[in-house]
């Protein structure tokens, strides 16, 4: 995959996190499918960790249907790992398409 | 060791540093006639003197009673220790090896120090020990310990406690030199000192409270989100903050503090709100409060104290450069850039005021330098010294201490070798070490001395207000300066603008700190180099006059 088109699927990625957090993870459910498909497009992309960071938060938001005690705690969590793995994915980014920037004398 | 073993280890020069060479010389020559029978029984001596004075020694040679008047060390405690090693009273054990085993002294831990000398005594000493070993050492039946910079000799009998070391300044407590003797002598025998020296590094028990209130409440804002924040959540962030600080979580205070100031901005609708960075915050917070909840608390999960200045051996500085910066929290301040080729790091001092009280950067330039010197911050970034006394932040910050006392010792020399470590004309070497020090410290600006090659034409960006200038190395690999428009930035780009038509005869050296921005390295420039140092946001051009030419 090309670095521009994993640069953008890390800013979608980071802007549906944004979206959820403007509106919160009690009222996170909305956002389940567009986590979901998040997940899919990181899997497409050969992003294990990251299908599988996305995969559960969807997870336990959707654990807010079926249990009645269901706090955000464990989707707080999910939430955190999906921000430090976009963060950490982005820098990396970063660095390799400047070395290949360099590489390439543009 | 026995107590017979120490009195015969007790030569000349212990016992001189134990008293002085008048007494032990009085002592001496006095023997024959003082009459003593001296005994050894086990772990006492006692000494009976014609006079009638009785003398006894339990366990060390210090640890003494004498019936005499003296109330300082008396002669009759020499003249016991001679006789036993005259008469032979001491003499029932083997005798000690010609060179004596020392090694239960580099085996001391940092709590028995701690405990003889103190625990900011030892840190001290701690930070102004690393290798190569200063001090002159020589093993005999005696340790002796020669301190070069304090001039002071220290002694240590073997097997013996340490309290009962000798030390020419003749303190009765344990002293700093023989707190530096026993370091210097680990150092000397281990190569380094070992990890419980350094505290700031090792996992401290933590008390769990404070990384489950983070969690709590970092959880409370995530699960209510943006448009529910609690109207306290700035203040109460900033009490969590406060209570890792008291429990020494510094990574955690940091985030917490950070994640504050952002809530405060949202709540008072700043454009200088970041929701990004919010959330990157909260959920870094949350992730190493469960990181230490769990007990994984190591140095990197807790972090150290940026802001915490520990004492430095004395160490030599080279000025690169300045900066002068104004913070959206109302603050103006100037930075002064410099290198140690011996600590092998950049650092930085700096000088702040608030914005409203600020008489302006280039003012604020010219105020006079720390550490004693009569010079200003101008001459400060591009003077070369020697700093005894100095402190040192985690963040690389130099502290203003009075304890600091600096020696000029002339201009900065560009050309010197001691510099080539952060001299880059190849931008490949240059993103790789930016990136090293990234994975080491993220937080920390990367400080490079720039040799480009050539320079294409700048340009100002009047839509997004930023000034770039493309450089190339030798390779034509592109690295490009840029500088957003602001009040503190005026100058700095007028200047840049100014030397654009320099460069196409002659790159010179640019002191920059370096970032990689989506995905391009680019630089913030600080110095200019060419025929003279140019302070590119702290001085009109009319500063490259001959007096600041290099040599």
């Amino acid at each position: 995959m090309e670095y521009t088109a994993l640069r953008r699927l890390l800013t979608d990625g980071q802007a549906e996190l944004d979206d959820l957090f403007a509106c919160g993870l009690n009222r996170g459910d909305r956002h389940i499918a567009a986590l979901g498909e998040m997940a899919a497009e990181f899997t497409r992309a050969g992003l294990a960790a990251g299908a599988t960071a996305w995969a559960r938060l969807a997870e336990a938001l959707a654990g807010a249907r079926v249990d009645a005690e269901w706090t955000a705690a464990g989707a707080a969590v999910c939430f955190a790992r999906c921000r430090d793995y976009l963060r950490v994915c982005l820098e990396r980014l970063d660095y390799l398409e400047a070395a290949a920037r360099l590489r390439e004398n543009p | 060791m026995s107590l017979s073993q120490i009195i015969r280890a007790a030569d000349a020069d212990f016992l001189i540093a134990l008293s002085n060479k008048g007494l032990y010389n009085r002592a001496r020559r006095e023997l024959a006639e003082a009459g003593v029978r001296a005994e050894v029984s086990g772990d006492s001596l006692r000494a009976e003197f014609a006079d009638g004075t009785v003398l006894t020694l339990t366990r060390t040679i210090q640890n003494y009673t004498c019936s005499c008047p003296s109330r300082v060390l008396c002669k009759h405690l020499l003249m016991a220790v001679l006789a036993a090693q005259e008469t032979g009273a001491a003499a029932e054990d083997s005798p000690p090896p010609p060179v004596a085993d020392f090694s239960a002294l580099a085996a001391i831990s940092a709590a028995e120090l701690v405990h003889l000398a103190g625990a900011k005594a030892v840190r001290a000493a701690v930070a102004e020990t690393r290798p190569p070993v200063t001090a002159t050492i020589t093993a005999a039946a005696v340790l002796t310990v020669y301190l070069p910079e304090s001039g002071a000799t220290t002694r240590f009998l073997p097997g013996a406690p340490l309290t009962a070391a000798t030390c020419s300044c003749k303190a009765d407590n344990f002293c700093p030199h023989r707190l530096r003797a026993v370091l210097q002598y680990i150092l000397a025998a281990k190569g380094a000192l070992p990890a419980d020296f350094y505290p700031e590094e090792t996992a401290e028990a933590i008390a769990p409270e404070a990384p489950a209130y983070v969690r709590e409440f970092v959880t409370e804002i995530l699960g209510g989100g943006l448009v529910r924040l609690p109207e306290d959540g700035a203040d109460r962030l900033l009490q969590l903050a406060a209570i890792c600080r008291g429990r020494r979580l510094p990574n955690m205070e940091r985030l917490a503090a950070r994640a504050a100031g952002q809530l405060e901005r949202y709540a008072r609708r700043s454009a200088l709100f970041q929701r990004e960075e919010l959330a990157d915050d909260l959920g870094a917070l949350l992730l190493l409060a469960e990181k230490i909840e769990a007990g994984a608390a190591d140095k990197a999960t807790v972090g150290v104290f940026r802001t915490e200045y520990l004492p430095a051996p004395p160490f030599f500085l080279t000025g690169l450069g300045a900066e002068g910066w104004q913070s959206a929290s109302g603050y103006s301040g100037v930075t002064v850039v410099m290198y140690s080729p011996d600590l092998g790091r950049v650092l930085r001092y700096t000088t702040t005021l608030k914005t409203a009280q600020a008489p302006g950067l280039e003012k604020m330039f010219r105020q006079r330098a720390p550490w004693g010197l009569n010079i200003g911050l101008n001459r400060l970034a591009r003077s070369r010294l020697r700093l005894s006394g100095g402190r040192i932040s985690g963040a690389g910050r130099l502290s203003a201490s009075e304890a600091g006392r600096a020696e000029l010792l002339g201009p900065t020399f560009l050309a010197d070798p001691a510099l080539d470590d952060i001299v880059y004309d190849d931008f490949a070497a240059l993103l790789d070490a930016l990136w090293q020090q990234r994975e080491k410290d993220a937080d920390s600006r990367f400080y490079a001395l720039l040799k480009p090659a050539g320079a294409e034409s700048g340009a100002y960006d009047r839509i997004n207000q930023v000034y770039t200038l493309p450089l190339r190395d030798g390779d034509g690999r592109l690295l490009s300066i840029k500088v957003r428009y602001a009040p503190a930035t005026r100058l700095l780009i007028d200047n840049l603008r100014r030397l654009e038509s320099r460069l196409a005869d002659y790159c010179g050296i640019f002191l920059v700190s370096l970032y990689i921005e989506a995905g391009r390295l680019t630089a913030f420039p600080l110095t200019y180099y060419g025929d003279g140092f140019w302070q590119l946001g702290l001085e009109e051009p009319r500063a490259q006059s001959g007096a600041d030419r290099e040599p």
